[in-house]
């Protein structure tokens, strides 16, 4: 994706999102929603704003990373996806055995390619198990325990 | 006065107190000297660890991690030419010559005796001016902390020239994040989306650790990349003393560093980054023999690392003063005190006093800790730089800032607060948006809303809205100061542009591994 397309699509989100802000507001009473929608409206018109700029051909260009683009968007997509079944896991399995499964996926998406990656995901998972058990027992945090409840 | 002073004394000299800033200091030079691991990120990650010790143990040790991490960014940026924290880019521009001629000892010493005086003087000034600072803040009524809220995010259009719309951009997206939850003026439950844990808004603490945090770990899966042959160095008898002496030489550098970095991190938005570049530009600017700098002079390394260690003393001030944090770092900080129940302003300096001063000691002994703790642990530091893959850091950062999350409250949807807001940090990231505006505008939102909302109530009852946003002296030189900083970055750009026309890109030395977004006020 071009910084051109970027823009571009920020500043149709953007004004998307802060159109719905606006409009949800109406619902609140008089004194609630009037900052909301102050600040939606100038959200709005900054994200107007950059949209004709970027169209005009002035638009800000900031370099996001160097390397090869296809391949850094394909690590990103598969490590978000991780960090949600992560997350949703959580309260079904419990954050230990979530976190044991979910460093393991990371580990494997982080160091795919590198030398020791197995020593690294036990590293990892090892790390994982005192932290868990040092904030469990030291700290008396609750953690939720999922159906092994 | 005196009694609290002492007493906060006392509190910093207990065997846990410096136990914990021998610790914190060490951990945050090992944080700061490793690419990709960044201060923000590390204080971030262990505020939750704090909340359970007693205010004074907690905000020791996030003191101390903040100090050394800006301090141990010149270790990275000397011996591999990549700035550890984004605060020592300019470190590079002569550290890394200076290795490369067989001189990284003294870079490193040079360094070192720099952040320890850059950072002495910005606690001085922090110790000094906070207290005023503080009273005057009692002066302030709505109107003013409204224009202050203002003038806070409109001064990101000012430290982020090369991307002033998108930096004004950011903090309106902060600011309508922060609307979320219960009005503070009639109540109203606002965008909770039906979900009972909006109700109460965003959680600070988890939005920062997903800010901050989750952004680096996609950073350093993504990049993948591997740390740069690191210079090896030996230890040199004596060479502490020559540099000292060498620096005693040029009193005017040290001081107009330490003072540029103090007023810089006091400016909301702009960090020790910022600082760093500023102050080397200067020292090049007042040198006689420009030539020599990117080719391994030390007064570069000297100015570099005296403001950035200078800068995080001055980010405090406004934060803890004003509750307007200075830099990334210290909005973190501004969240950890909220934790401990204690709000910024006024208050930390009369009922907290005791707390506020240990804690603003504590700071002197971290900048005195690192003398030793720095030419000690250097060597252990190289080895670690080069044996240490920064990817297999990434998953257990994953894991902590869920569990730090979580045990804030206890409760499951800070961990859900955190994932959402990192991933909307890593896709804004993408889109060109960067953290730090937006979490200046989520802190600054609540500030801007209550006194908007008041100042009209105050405007209705007197019947002048104008006076009431207009008609006070305060308010006045806040109005004045946020014009300024809209204006300013457009006429810093236009001139820029045109000397770019007339006489093309300048630049010295090798160039240094710069990670995205470094240069743009991003993060520490």
């Amino acid at each position: 994706m071009t910084q051109r397309a970027r823009n571009l699509t920020s500043s149709v989100v953007l004004m998307a999102v802060t159109l719905y802000w606006y409009r949800t507001a109406d619902a609140y009473r008089p004194l609630s929603r009037f900052y909301p929608q102050v600040v939606a409206g100038i959200v709005f018109v900054l994200a107007a704003v950059l949209g004709i700029l970027t169209l005009i051909g002035h638009g800000p260009v900031i370099v996001i990373a160097e390397g090869d683009a296809t391949n850094r968007h394909v690590r990103a997509g598969t490590l978000m996806a991780a960090l949600v079944l992560w997350t949703v896991l959580v309260p079904i399995l419990g954050l230990l055995p979530a976190s044991i499964l979910g460093v393991t996926v990371m580990g494997l998406i982080s160091f795919r390619g590198h030398e020791g990656t197995l020593r690294a995901i036990l590293v990892a998972v090892v790390s994982v198990i005192v932290f868990y058990f040092l904030f469990e027992r030291l700290l008396y945090v609750p953690f939720p325990m999922g159906v092994f409840q | 006065m005196s009694g609290i002073l002492t007493s906060a004394l006392a509190g910093v000299l207990e065997p846990v107190s410096l136990l914990l800033i021998v610790f914190g200091t060490s951990a945050g030079i090992v944080v700061g000297a490793l690419p990709g691991l960044t201060a923000t990120m590390a204080i971030a990650l262990l505020v939750p660890f704090t909340f359970g010790m007693s205010p004074i143990h907690g905000l020791v040790l996030l003191g101390a991690i903040f100090s050394g991490a800006i301090y141990g960014g010149s270790f990275s940026a000397i011996l591999i030419n990549t700035p550890g924290t984004p605060s020592a880019i300019a470190t590079t521009f002569d550290g890394y010559p200076m290795a490369q001629k067989g001189e990284a000892y003294r870079a490193i010493v040079t360094a070192t005796l720099a952040s320890v005086f850059g950072g002495l003087v910005g606690v001085g000034f922090l110790i000094f001016l906070s207290p005023p600072l503080a009273r005057a803040s009692l002066r302030f009524g709505p109107p003013e902390y409204f224009w202050l809220a203002m003038f806070g995010l409109t001064i990101i259009a000012a430290v982020s020239p090369r991307s002033t719309l998108k930096g004004l951009v950011g903090g309106g997206i902060g600011l309508l994040i922060a609307t979320v939850g219960i009005a503070p003026i009639e109540g109203s439950v606002r965008y909770n989306f039906g979900t009972v844990s909006l109700q109460g808004g965003i959680s600070l603490i988890p939005a920062l650790i997903g800010f901050f945090c989750i952004p680096e770990v996609f950073r350093m899966v993504e990049e993948s990349r591997q740390s740069g042959t690191v210079i090896p160095y030996k230890r040199q008898r004596r060479m502490v003393l020559r540099v000292f002496h060498a620096l005693l030489r040029r009193p005017w550098l040290m001081i107009r560093s330490s003072l540029l970095g103090t007023l810089i991190g006091i400016i909301p938005g702009a960090g020790g980054n910022i600082a760093g570049l500023v102050s080397y530009n200067e020292a090049v600017r007042e040198s006689k023999n420009k030539d020599r700098f990117g080719k391994g002079a030390m007064e570069g390394v000297a100015a570099a690392e005296t403001a950035n260690n200078a800068s995080v003393a001055g980010a405090l001030i406004p934060m803890l003063t004003l509750g307007v944090p200075g830099a990334p770092p210290a909005a973190v900080l501004f969240g950890a005190l909220l934790l401990q129940g204690m709000r910024p302003g006024a208050e930390l300096f009369t009922v907290h006093a005791r707390i506020t001063y240990a804690f603003l000691f504590s700071l002197i002994l971290a900048n005195v800790a690192m003398l030793p703790l720095g030419l000690l642990l250097g060597k252990a530091i190289a080895r670690l730089m080069h044996k240490v893959r920064i990817q297999t850091m990434a998953p257990l950062i994953v894991f902590l800032s869920m569990i730090g999350s979580y045990s804030i409250y206890n409760n499951i949807a800070d961990i859900y607060v955190m994932v959402a807001t990192g991933l909307l940090a890593v896709m804004l990231r993408k889109a060109g948006f960067l953290p730090g505006p937006i979490v200046l505008g989520l802190i600054l939102s609540p500030i801007a809303e209550q006194g908007l909302m008041q100042s009209i109530l105050m405007g209705r009852a007197r019947g002048s809205l104008f006076m009431v946003f207009f008609g006070r002296p305060i308010s006045l030189i806040l109005i004045a100061l946020t014009l300024l900083s809209i204006v300013t970055p457009i006429i810093v750009q236009w001139r820029s542009r045109a000397e770019t026309v007339h006489h093309g890109p300048v630049h010295h030395g090798p160039v240094p591994v710069v990670r995205e977004g470094d240069a743009e006020g991003d993060d520490l």
